[in-house]
């Protein structure tokens, strides 16, 4: 059985025909054959390389690795008690809400560990 | 509390995947996943960890410390900070990150998100949907690790235990230093326990290692008691040392 588009030029029309004829089709044939199975995962994993070729042209290039700067001359004289407060300062300042650490592997942060963390949120701080 | 880490880990591992379409190694760009994050990467002097993460308001920062030599290991340190961020971690205090890694390990959950971030890399780096149809051997041994080692370009050592985790065969990896068991990595169907801290048996191939420096790198059957107790069955043990390190990874086989 046939049914022929209302109005042939009208492309969604006739894809909605294709569509009901498709549906009917399964209806009277609801297993799905060996060969239309194998249309279908041709179809799908074309479909989604496709996507992935498209998702993976949106990803930005990806930047140069930079090295840490060293720290300001004022933080080498500092104990270690009192890197800890201005750590922990700087932390308040920015809203410990904002703030995220994480380490792979720590042992505990050195003094000039410190240092470097200092140097990070003092130059977010400056918008450096 | 861990079981639960690594299944969610697992999930939003295969999500992360599904988002961006890894369908093959190519595909995994570490990078520019990164730099999608609005990350920006630093290489410096970093004393007590491997890595560093450091979110603000406005900046995000990575910072791998100059020690790590190896390039798999680098690229594992930074998908593991890049997975602290994408799984919003919470962080430690400061005072906590200061006190010395035992002290710290005994607060109960301190390691939980470690887990994590540990299982989410190891399932992105070396997606179960790409390889599990390799963790099935006939025989198991180190080839398929050391296989997956060159083509996904990360430590012998992760890829042994992915093949662990993903292998529907009774094995295990055993990461050994000075006679020890350092960690242990079982499959699902191991069915022992071989723990950590636990000194090496004499029958173990590994153990002729810190005997003499000296090791059969071939995989050999032995008997299961020379690993588990409680089994009368052969084990297949097949050991690589890092002499540079001092350490021996071994992967055991029960079969059946």
């Amino acid at each position: 059985m046939t049914t022929e588009p209302k109005n042939p030029s009208d492309a969604h029309n006739v894809l909605d025909v294709i569509i009901y004829e498709a549906a009917l089709a399964g209806m009277e044939n609801p297993r799905p054959s060996p060969k239309s199975d194998a249309w279908k995962r041709e179809l799908l994993a074309d479909t989604n390389e496709r996507l992935g070729e498209m998702r993976r042209a949106l990803l930005p290039e990806a930047a140069p690795i930079r090295r840490v700067k060293p720290p300001r001359p004022g933080l080498l004289a500092m104990t270690r008690d009192a890197l800890i407060a201005l750590a922990e300062q700087l932390v308040g300042k920015h809203g410990a809400e904002h703030v995220q650490f994480a380490h792979r592997d720590l042992s505990t942060l050195s003094d000039d560990d410190l240092r470097s963390l200092i140097t990070h949120l003092e130059d977010d701080e400056s918008g450096e | 509390m861990y079981e639960q880490a690594v299944v969610d880990a697992r999930a939003a591992a295969e999500r992360f995947l599904d988002d961006r379409f890894v369908f093959r190694r190519e595909h995994i760009e570490i990078e520019r996943w990164a730099r999608e994050e609005e990350i920006d990467i630093y290489e410096g002097a970093l004393d007590g960890a491997q890595a560093q993460l450091i979110r603000t308001r406005d900046r995000r920062r990575i910072i791998l410390s100059d020690r790590i030599a190896d390039h798999g290991a680098r690229r594992f340190n930074l998908m593991h900070e890049l997975a602290h961020l994408l799984l919003k971690h919470m962080s430690a205090s400061l005072s906590l990150m200061c006190t010395p890694s035992k002290a710290r390990e005994q607060r109960r959950g301190a390691k939980v998100n470690e887990v994590s971030a540990n299982t989410f890399t190891s399932a992105v780096l070396v997606p179960a949907r790409q390889v599990s149809s390799r963790c099935n051997p006939r025989e198991v041994n180190l080839d398929v690790p050391w296989a997956l080692s060159k083509e996904y370009d990360v430590s012998i050592l992760t890829s042994a235990i992915r093949v662990t985790e993903l292998s529907p065969q009774r094995c295990a990896a055993v990461f050994s230093k000075n006679g020890k068991v350092v960690w242990c990595a079982e499959s699902d169907t191991f069915r022992h326990k071989i723990r950590r801290g636990t000194r090496l048996r004499a029958e173990a191939l590994a153990s002729c290692f810190f005997e003499d420096r000296r090791l059969d790198e071939s995989a050999r059957r032995l008997p299961a008691r020379a690993w588990v107790d409680g089994d009368n069955a052969e084990i297949v043990e097949h050991s690589t040392p890092s002499i540079e390190h001092g350490t021996v990874l071994s992967m055991l086989w029960l079969p059946n």
